[in-house]
Formats: C-alpha cells, sequence, structure tokens
C-alpha cells in the first residue's frame, strides 16, 4: 500500500510542480509547531516560579518570552496558510483547466455518452475534493505528523512512565475517526442523492404548475413532494446522527487520558519526582495530542475522497476524441463534395444511423434532405462537419478525403445553422458575430434584416447590446430560429447547411425568408433539411432518407413520380392545409 | 416584478443579520416545543457540565498536592472520570437533538413552500422565469438547512460555553477576569472589521463559482455550436480566466482567515500571560492558590476557542442567510384569492360570458374588450385569430387562471367568482399544445397521483385517447417516463395529454392548439382522440388545422381582442370577411412555396 502510495501518486506529482510553495509551507508549518509545542511548557515553568515562591521577574521574564514566541508563532502561522492556499488553488485551477479543455475537444458522442450535470460537477465537486485532499488533508497530515514529533519527546521527558500510560487510548482515535468519517461521507452521498429526487421533484412541480392548477391537484402534489422530502429528512437525520459521534469520537480517548494521568501523575508530584508546573505542562500535552490524533483520522478520509476524485477526473482526461485533428491540409475554397457508401453506427446503438449513402455535390448547387424523424438526416450532415468519425474515404471534399483535411479549415468552409436553435446568454451581438473574433456593426444588420429580425431586435429594451436567455429577452421559438439563422450568415462560408431551420416561424416569414436565402444562397453551395417538402422544393437535388437508408436521389419532379415517402408526405402536406 | 429588481436580489452582497431571520424562523421552530426545550436544555446542560473540569484539575492541584490528601485522589479522579463520561454522552444527545429538531422545522418549511408555490397566481409565473422559483425551493431550501445545521447548533453551543466560562472565571477571581477582559473589546473591534471583509469576499467567491457553473453548463450544452464554428479557443481563455479569477478570491479569503485564526490564537496566548503576569504580581492580594490560577488559565484556554468557531459560522452563514431571506420573501407572496366556495356536482357546460373585459395590468391595454359568447351545453365551438388575439386568454379566463374585474363569466348560470376555484377547475380539462409530462410511469401521468383515478378509468381513458399502441411499445403503464416527456415523441406527449384529460372525466373541455406541430404519423389517432373527447361535453378548441375547425358547431372570430365573426364554417365563408380573407391567404401560402409545382390534381 505504501508503494502504490508513493508510485504515480498525483498528490506528489503535483507537490514536486509546486514544490517552491510546497517547501515554504512546510517550513514555515515547522517554526509554527515548534513554537506552539514549547508554550505549554513556559507556562508550567511560570507555575513552577510561582509554587517555589521565586522573586517576581522570574515569571516576568516568561511572561514576556511567551509574548515574543506568540507574537513570532502568529506571523509563521499567517504564512504557512498563504503559501499552502497559492499551492492548493493553484492546483484546483490547473485541473479545472485541464478539464475543460478536454470538453472542448471530445466529440458529440462524449456528450451523449455522459451527462452535462455529471461533467460539471467533475469541474466543480471532484477538483474540490481533490483540492482538499492535496491542500487541508496533506497538510494536517504533515501537521499531525510534526505535533507528535515534537510533543512526545517532551512528554517522555517529563515522564517516560505517564507517557505510555496516558497515550495508550489515543491510538484509537484515528480509527474511531475513521469510521465515523466513512459512515458520514455514505450518510452524505445519501442524503445528496435524496437532495436531488426532492429537487427534481420541485422542479415539476414549478415547471408543470400549470396542469397542477387545471386539474386542481395542488394537494396530491404536496403529497407526493413529502414522500421525497420525508426520505430527505431522514438521510439528514442520519448525517446528524453520525455528526454526533464526531465530538466524542476525538475528545474521549484524550479525556480518558487526563483522568489515568491525575491517578498516576499526582502520587509522583507529591513524591517530588515531578513539578507541579511540569505536571500541568504534561496535562496540557496530553490535551494537545488529541488533535493530531483527530488530524490523522480527517486528513486518510481527505486524501481517500481526494484520490478517488482524481480517478474520475484522469478517466476524462484520458478519453480521446472520436475525431481526431490529424489532418494537415488546409482548403480555401470549395469544389465538390462526394459521399461514397457511407456508413454509420452510433457508438451506443445497435442498429445503423446511416447506410450506404453515395451521393455528390458541387459548388453551387443545393441539395435538399427529407424523411421522417429518426431517418439519420441530422447525422448526415453531422458527418460532413466531421463532429462524427467517418471511414476513411467515405466523405470527399474537394477529392481529398475529408479526414486529410484540417479540422478548423474543414468547419471554416461551412456555415451551420442546427436544429436546436442554441443560443448563448450573451448580448444579441455577441451572439450574431460568434464565428469572428472582431466585427462590424453593419455585417450583423445585414444578417439580421435577412432573416426579419431587426426591427424586432430594435424593439428589445437594449437592442443589440440585449442579453439573451433567462436574465434577458427571452425569444420565441421563432426568434430563436432567426437568431440562429442570421448567426450563420454572418460567418459567410462557402456551404450553407440548414438543419429544418424554420418549423417555428409562421407560414409568412418563412416565405419570405426562403426567398431572400434562396438568393442569398445563389453563389453558395447549400444543404436544407426540411419537414415541410415546400422548403426543399426548389433544390438542385433532393435525398429521401428513411430509416438511414437512401430511398431516392432526384428532384422534386423526379421524386413525386418515384419516391412513395416523399408522395405521402406530399400528399399529406398539399391537402392538411393550416388555417 | 420587472427584472433589473430580480437581478439586484441576487447580484447584491447582502448584509443580513441572524437575528432577522431566526425571527422568521422561530414560528417554526415553536411548533415543536418540547424538541426545542429539550435541545436547549442539553445545550445548558453539555456546556455547564464541561466547566466542573478545570475546576476538578484546580481542586486536585490544591487539595491533593499542596495539602498532600491523597486519600481525595481516587475521590476527584472519579468524579472527572464521571464528568467527562457524562459530557461524551450529553455532546451527543444535544447535537443530534439539534439536528432533529433542524430536519424535521426544515421538512415543515419545504411544505408549506410547495403548497404555497402551487397556489400562487399564474402572474407570478409570467413575470419570474422558473428557474428561479426552482431555485428557491431547492437550493435556498437546503441554504436555509445549513443555517441549523451548521449554524443553529454550532452557534448555540459556542454562546452557551463562552457565558459558563466567563462565569466561572468571575467565580475563580472576578479582579484577575476584569484585567484579563479589558483587551477583549479591541479583539472583538478588530475581528468585527476583518470579518465584514471575510463575508464580502465569501459573496464574491461564492458568485464567481456561480458563474462558472454557470459558464461551464451553458457551454457544455452548446459544445457542437463552438466546434461548428471553431471559437474552442475563445471558449478556452474565458474559462480560463473565470477559473483563475476564481482562484484569486479564493486565495483572498483564506489570507482574512489567515490573519484572522493567528490573530485569536495569538490574543488568547497572550492574555494568559497576563494573568500568568499579574497572578503572580496581585499574587498575595488576590489570594489565589496554584490549582485556582491553573483552572483558570484552562478556562481562558478555552474561552477564545467557541469564540472563533461563532465568527468562522457567521461567517459561512452570511450566504445561508440570504436564502433564508429569499425562501421567505416567496413565503409571504401573495396567493392566488378563493373568492367563492360554491361547488358543483356536475356541470351540465352551459357557459355565458357577459360583457367581459380584461387586462394582464392594471390600466394595462385591454387584451379582451367586451366579449359576449354563449355556448350551449355539449357544444363545441372554435376560436380562431391570429397570435395575440385574445383566443389564449379567453380560455385562461374560463379557468379563472387570471382574476377578472369587467364583466362576468357563469357555468351553469353560476358566475365562476362564486365556485370554488379547485371546483371549477376540476370540471374543466384542457389539453395544451405543449403538455407537461412529469417523470414517473403512464399511470402517474395520466391520473396524477390522484386517488380518486382508478386504475380502471386510467385504462379506460388511455384506451379511448388512443394510447395503448405508445404505452404498450413502452413497457406497458409501468412503463418509465422520463422527465418532461423526453422519450416520448410530441405526438405521444399529445395523446397522453387526451388520455390524463379523459380519464379526469371533465364536463367541459378545453384544447388550446392541441393538434398543433404533430407528426404526420400520429395524426388520424389525436383526430380519433379528439373526437372522442368531445363527444357529448361542451368544447372550446382553438386549432390552426382547418379539419379541425370544420368538425365544430361554431366559429367564433377574435381580432384585436374582439369578437369580429361568428358562425359555421361556410357562413363565414359566405360572408367574405376576415375569416374568408385570412382562410385563403394561409391556403395559398403553401403553394406559394413551390413554385415548380404542378397543380396536386395533375400529379
Amino acid at each position: 500500500m505504501l508503494l502504490s502510495f508513493f508510485r504515480n501518486n498525483p498528490y506528489l506529482q503535483f507537490a514536486r510542480k509546486y514544490r517552491g510553495f510546497v517547501a515554504l509551507g512546510i517550513s514555515c508549518l515547522v517554526v509554527t509547531n515548534s513554537l506552539e509545542v514549547s508554550i505549554p511548557w513556559l507556562i508550567g515553568r511560570a507555575l513552577d516560579h510561582l509554587t517555589q515562591n521565586d522573586p517576581f521577574e522570574e515569571i516576568a521574564r516568561i511572561t514576556i518570552i511567551i509574548v515574543v514566541v506568540t507574537l513570532t508563532l502568529s506571523l509563521f502561522r499567517f504564512l504557512w496558510r498563504i503559501f499552502w492556499a497559492r499551492f492548493h488553488h493553484a492546483v484546483a485551477d490547473d485541473l479545472r483547466n485541464d478539464l475543460f479543455f478536454k470538453y472542448t475537444d471530445l466529440s458529440p458522442s462524449f456528450f451523449q455518452k455522459h451527462k452535462i450535470g455529471r461533467l460539471m460537477s467533475l469541474i466543480t465537486n471532484d477538483v474540490n475534493a481533490f483540492r482538499i485532499g492535496i491542500g487541508p488533508g496533506f497538510l494536517i497530515l504533515a501537521d499531525a505528523i510534526f505535533q507528535s514529533i515534537l510533543i512526545i519527546p517532551i512528554m517522555i521527558s517529563i515522564s517516560p512512565s505517564w507517557t505510555w500510560k496516558t497515550l495508550i487510548l489515543m491510538p484509537v482515535t484515528p480509527f474511531l475517526i475513521r469510521v465515523v468519517m466513512k459512515k458520514l461521507n455514505s450518510a452524505y452521498s445519501q442524503r445528496q442523492e435524496s437532495f436531488s429526487e426532492v429537487s427534481g421533484v420541485a422542479q415539476e412541480i414549478v415547471s408543470g404548475v400549470r396542469v397542477i392548477k387545471s386539474f386542481a391537484q395542488e394537494h396530491q402534489q404536496t403529497r407526493h413532494f413529502n414522500q421525497y422530502s420525508k426520505t430527505y429528512e431522514n438521510n439528514c437525520n442520519r448525517v446528524g446522527l453520525w455528526d454526533a459521534f464526531f465530538s466524542p469520537a476525538m475528545e474521549l480517548p484524550m479525556a480518558l487520558g487526563c483522568v489515568i494521568l491525575l491517578l498516576v501523575g499526582i502520587p509522583d508530584v507529591l513524591a517530588g519526582a515531578v513539578t507541579i508546573g511540569a505536571f500541568f505542562s504534561f496535562y496540557q500535552y496530553v490535551q494537545r495530542m488529541m488533535w493530531p490524533m483527530t488530524a490523522l483520522g480527517i486528513s486518510m478520509s481527505h486524501l481517500q475522497e481526494g484520490l478517488a476524485s482524481h480517478r474520475r477526473i484522469q478517466d476524462v482526461l484520458q478519453e480521446r476524441s472520436e475525431v481526431e485533428d490529424h489532418g494537415a491540409l488546409e482548403l480555401d475554397h470549395f469544389e465538390s463534395l462526394e459521399v461514397k457508401n457511407l456508413s454509420f453506427t452510433y457508438a451506443d446503438k445497435n442498429a445503423p444511423a446511416l447506410q450506404n449513402i453515395s451521393f455528390s455535390l458541387k459548388k453551387g448547387q443545393s441539395l435538399g434532405i427529407v424523411g421522417p424523424t429518426g431517418s439519420g438526416k441530422t447525422t448526415l450532415i453531422e458527418m460532413l462537419c466531421r463532429l462524427h468519425p467517418a471511414p476513411e474515404g467515405s466523405i470527399l471534399i474537394n477529392g481529398h478525403s475529408i479526414e486529410k483535411i484540417k479540422l478548423s479549415s474543414l468547419r471554416n468552409l461551412v456555415q451551420v445553422v442546427p436544429q436546436d436553435a442554441f443560443l448563448f446568454s450573451q448580448s444579441v451581438s455577441e451572439n450574431l458575430a460568434f464565428s469572428k473574433l472582431s466585427w462590424e456593426m453593419e455585417e450583423i444588420v445585414e444578417a439580421t434584416e435577412h432573416v426579419h429580425l431587426h426591427d424586432e431586435i430594435l424593439e428589445w429594451p437594449d437592442q443589440y447590446k440585449s442579453i439573451v436567455g433567462e436574465r434577458g429577452v427571452n425569444l420565441s421559438g421563432g426568434q430563436k430560429q432567426r437568431m440562429t439563422l442570421a448567426r450563420a450568415l454572418v460567418k459567410d462560408s462557402s456551404i450553407a447547411i440548414l438543419d429544418d431551420t424554420l418549423s417555428a416561424v409562421d407560414a409568412k416569414t418563412e416565405e419570405n425568408i426562403l426567398n431572400i436565402l434562396k438568393n442569398q444562397l445563389q453563389n453558395k453551395t447549400a444543404i436544407v433539411i426540411a419537414h415541410k417538402l415546400a422548403s426543399v422544393a426548389w433544390c438542385d437535388q433532393i435525398l429521401v432518407l428513411n430509416q438511414g437508408h437512401l430511398e431516392w436521389a432526384g428532384d422534386h419532379l423526379e421524386l413525386l413520380s418515384k419516391s412513395a415517402t416523399y408522395n405521402q408526405l406530399f400528399e399529406m402536406q398539399s391537402s392538411g392545409g393550416r388555417v | 416584478m420587472n427584472t433589473s429588481r430580480s437581478l439586484q436580489e441576487e447580484t447584491r452582497a447582502k448584509e443580513l443579520s441572524f437575528l432577522v431571520v431566526f425571527k422568521k424562523l422561530w414560528p417554526f421552530l415553536w411548533t415543536h416545543k418540547s424538541m426545542v426545550l429539550a435541545s436547549v436544555g442539553l445545550v445548558v446542560l453539555y456546556s455547564g457540565i464541561g466547566r466542573s473540569i478545570p475546576l476538578i484539575f484546580g481542586k486536585a492541584v490544591d487539595e491533593v498536592i499542596t495539602n498532600k490528601r491523597l486519600e481525595l485522589l481516587t475521590v476527584l479522579a472519579g468524579i472527572y472520570f464521571a464528568v467527562e463520561i457524562g459530557r461524551t454522552v450529553l455532546s451527543f444527545f444535544q447535537s443530534y437533538q439539534i439536528q432533529k429538531l433542524g430536519n424535521i422545522t426544515l421538512y415543515e418549511i419545504r411544505q408549506k413552500l410547495i403548497f404555497h408555490v402551487q397556489k400562487l397566481p399564474l402572474k407570478y409565473f409570467d413575470a419570474n422565469p422558473s428557474g428561479r422559483t426552482v431555485t428557491r425551493v431547492t437550493n435556498d431550501v437546503l441554504a436555509l438547512g445549513e443555517i441549523f445545521s451548521q449554524g443553529i447548533a454550532g452557534i448555540l453551543v459556542s454562546l452557551f460555553e463562552m457565558a459558563t466560562i466567563y462565569i466561572t472565571m468571575l467565580f475563580l477571581s472576578w479582579k484577575l477576569t476584569f484585567v484579563v477582559s479589558a483587551f477583549v473589546p479591541l479583539l472583538l473591534i478588530y475581528c468585527t472589521v476583518l470579518s465584514r471583509k471575510i463575508r464580502f469576499q465569501f459573496g464574491a467567491t461564492k458568485r464567481k463559482l456561480s458563474s462558472i457553473n454557470a459558464f461551464s453548463a451553458e457551454h457544455l450544452t452548446g459544445m457542437k455550436v463552438i466546434q461548428l464554428f471553431g471559437r474552442e479557443q475563445t471558449i478556452r481563455e474565458r474559462f480560463q480566466k473565470l477559473s483563475e479569477e476564481y482562484k484569486a478570491l479564493q486565495v483572498k479569503t483564506i489570507r482574512y482567515f489567515a490573519l484572522l485564526w493567528p490573530s485569536i490564537e495569538g490574543f488568547s496566548i497572550l492574555t494568559i500571560s497576563l494573568a500568568l503576569f499579574f497572578g503572580a504580581w496581585f499574587r498575595d492580594s488576590l489570594g489565589m492558590t496554584v490549582g485556582t490560577l491553573t483552572a483558570f488559565i484552562i478556562l481562558l484556554q478555552n474561552f477564545f476557542r467557541p469564540m472563533r468557531i461563532i465568527l468562522e459560522k457567521y461567517n459561512h452563514l452570511q450566504n445561508s442567510l440570504s436564502s433564508a431571506d429569499r425562501v421567505f420573501q416567496l413565503l409571504d407572496e401573495a396567493e392566488e384569492a378563493e373568492t367563492g366556495s360554491q361547488t358543483l356536482q356536475k356541470a351540465k357546460g352551459h357557459i355565458v360570458f357577459k360583457n367581459l373585459n380584461f387586462s394582464y395590468q392594471e390600466s394595462g391595454p385591454l387584451i379582451l374588450k367586451n366579449i359576449n359568447l354563449e355556448i350551449q351545453p355539449g357544444e363545441s365551438v372554435a376560436l380562431v385569430g391570429r397570435t395575440g388575439s385574445g383566443k389564449s386568454t379567453t380560455i385562461s379566463l374560463l379557468q379563472r387562471l387570471y382574476p377578472y374585474n369587467q364583466g362576468q363569466i357563469y357555468l351553469d348560470g353560476v358566475e365562476l367568482r362564486d365556485l370554488s376555484l379547485a371546483e371549477l377547475r376540476k370540471r374543466i380539462g384542457v389539453v395544451q399544445q405543449d403538455n407537461f409530462i412529469f417523470s414517473g410511469n403512464f399511470y402517474t401521468n395520466i391520473g396524477l397521483n390522484d386517488p380518486e383515478i382508478t386504475v380502471e378509468r386510467m385504462e379506460a381513458a388511455a384506451k379511448d385517447a388512443q394510447c395503448m399502441e405508445l404505452i404498450e411499445k413502452h413497457g406497458g403503464f409501468e412503463g418509465v417516463v422520463f422527465e418532461r416527456g423526453a422519450n416520448l415523441s410530441h405526438g405521444e406527449r399529445q395523446l397522453l395529454a387526451f388520455s390524463r384529460a379523459l380519464a379526469f372525466d371533465p364536463d367541459v373541455l378545453i384544447l388550446d392548439e392541441a393538434t398543433a406541430n404533430i407528426d404526420s404519423i400520429s395524426e388520424s389517432k389525436i383526430q380519433q382522440a379528439m373526437e372522442r373527447l368531445t363527444q357529448g361535453r361542451t368544447s372550446l378548441i382553438i386549432a390552426h388545422r382547418l379539419s379541425t375547425i370544420l368538425k365544430c358547431d361554431k366559429i367564433v372570430v377574435l381580432s384585436h381582442g374582439e369578437i369580429v365573426e361568428m358562425g359555421t364554417h361556410y357562413e363565414l365563408l359566405k360572408a367574405n370577411g376576415a375569416y374568408a380573407e385570412f382562410f385563403r391567404s394561409q391556403q395559398e401560402s403553401f403553394l406559394k412555396n413551390t413554385p415548380e409545382l404542378p397543380a396536386p390534381s395533375e400529379s
């Protein structure tokens, strides 16, 4: 166990990295400990002078020494805290950044596999647990060791037999503390779990309040909530129970040591073997030994928790992106896209999402993609942007296999409007200019005018400076879609990809936007996914996807005469007319 | 509620006194009188009994050593032992008792809060983002809990300890006690100043942590967009900056703490040397024995530890205090006013709107103007109009989700305000465009845990609403339904909402765009479910789909809050008014968008 502790131990690795702060912190700690330990001895000396009726000057001298020692002590105690804080907070900062950097490197499949909440908890809770391990955990271990090394010899010098008799129960403390901490930690995590459940129910009640009111279910829902709330209360009580054991576990062995000291020590004092002052000092040292013993228990627990968290962090840091950026090719323009026998299966699924898809697209052409939900439309365009790995040679751009192209260069070629209109809680203009480091207001306004958003933005309280989201303007579904559309327009790349972008705007607006886009896209290559056939009917080529297969490819008229799925969709959409 | 005020409320570092919050908490606590008294009793006993230890030690020094009465040693050691055992037991029970008291109190606060939230008027939810309200009932209540587990327990015990220590010191030598306490005010001032800084720093650190959380939550969710737009580097730099700032704030907080603790400890040792110095100087006039002096020193050593605990807890608590404050503010929000108590066993479904005017804000623009409408029992009425014409408001008022002051609405001849809210709403069933689906299974979603809705009723409702196929697909009635129905398609959620409405067997049915945005596959099922649901019930239907509107007995056209036309589809088309125009323009838009398209009949 000891060996494995030193080999590849992340604590030691970080300590080596920040050895300056560590060395300074530990040195100051040693000074602090030595000074601290001298104080009971000094008080004992003063008491001896007092009992022996020594001249007052002797006592005065000692009190002055105590004052000097105390001031020095306080200074060094201040210093080690500062050095140590710099050390472990720097470690936390490192890990936070490592994690976040990793996240930005990983492909969408990673985010499908892991819940966002858990990934965030790594950044906050696990990093913090490791910080507590390497910071306070490591430190109090050092503190405990130094204090014991300093105190025990002094105790032995006063009386070896008192020492073993009073300290014999003390080693129980670290074990008791370990047990209590273990129980506490499991109680904490249980409490946390039931808290998440309570929160979940509360969240549903608040979000579903309209339904609850409509069905007059307030009492039922409260009863439902109470069940979870009660479980949470019980779990809180369990934490309370083990927490209440903490002080006794810490204090009782020490207290019994004090009782033993009275019984064995006082006869020796009476016999004249030890002075009253030394007896008092010894009493104080017994009490002081409580902390190192407790600290051993606590630090072991912190260190272990920290290691467990570090393992979780490492698991993510060692993840490899499905899409690795090894390509060196930089493209400055788009000529052609060719997809050859493309198949793809998501890692966590059995059925392939795409099977044997082939088609090609030249500069300036437009491509429509239709098909029922789950037919692979979005997967296909995500593969074109290399968000998922494609088999070598199955996607070629300008004749080059896609993985040979530098990722940033590839993505520079496309302006994508993703299906879910995701915006950041930044200002409207920052969102629109997301693709740029610096921008001109005109290019943004031009884009918003194209999507009929400019006038609406001017009505918002801070216009283009309004913050998007809960803390600012809440946008409707249609507004969000038009924002993401404008964001892509600002990017101005060779290929425009629209993934079911106009589902939430009304028919009139959609028509206008489509007309403008068609003009806009004239010198661009366009790929448009849509549910409404009207949105793709104008394309040079339309793919009909069904369960990952390419059912038909062709233009609108061709498909009407050949594709059953296309015909079915057409029938439904032209007869179901909306008012 | 304007946003700027609420924003302030969350970002401001608010100083709140513990006492203010405690006063609000007290009524909740006092419902458990016996537990409160037991807790206080245990705390007093625990800290009282602890004070005897230095006295016993002093006695041992004076009587056994100085006066050489060895026979007293076993007695004193025995008492010491007994006291320590007693202290251990009391320490456990006082701590556990306070926790239990806190936990039961919090349970009751949670219960009160969740019920209260459901009773808030819809207006409240319109004005406050739901995220904020959720935070109140979850995280803020959690923080409130810390006031118990950390605050009250720690602070109460420490206060009693300090008090008993001081009293014991006075009892040993009041003169020496006064001498050593001469400098305490200085320490207090020092600690207060430093504590204020620490609290401010704490607040800033906490806020920075929430920015980090918010930032990572948002950017992890939007990672695809970031990668597609090639913004990874910018985002990393922004995160790096946040993380760095957070680190700096934490180090700064520690610096203040590092100033606080050594100072208190140093001060503690200084007062001890003061005690030694003066104890020796005035030895004869004070008449203190060595034993008394040692007891005094031990007491002094113990005096500063609780003080340190109080400061620590208090500083940490500042955050919980503002959370607690927000919880109590939410509890103070006015609930929906219950104006009537009349009940209806079963409504025939005769509805009359009479001279109804309505606006959401007092003196705001009128959303509904002089609405007069009579709906016969069993009749189905379609409400048609553009977004913002007042359709949804009309049906919200029928459920009294908002209070109205001008005009009347009658259900079976009873003014809605004379009915109890729960009664009224139970008579009316609603299916919306986006229906909230709860996590759980199909039973809990159809019956909403209402004991009146039997299993048979739920199953029959599911069958009638064409829901059986989807339920079987998801593993039967006990099959898992995810949060917000994430594992169901839009159409499936809609069917489930129909079953829910059906299970509650309403007398009046409201369909608010219940058939909009549904994938074509589910559409025919929804049509069937809707027909089953409207059978024999008075129904108000807001719809865009022509096929739905055509099935209604009457069409009411709303524009800018007024009824502009009323009649059947053919009557209205013939009248060639707003409805006819609206109808035609929408019909054409589909065709216009497919310019190369030959007429459907030709293909």
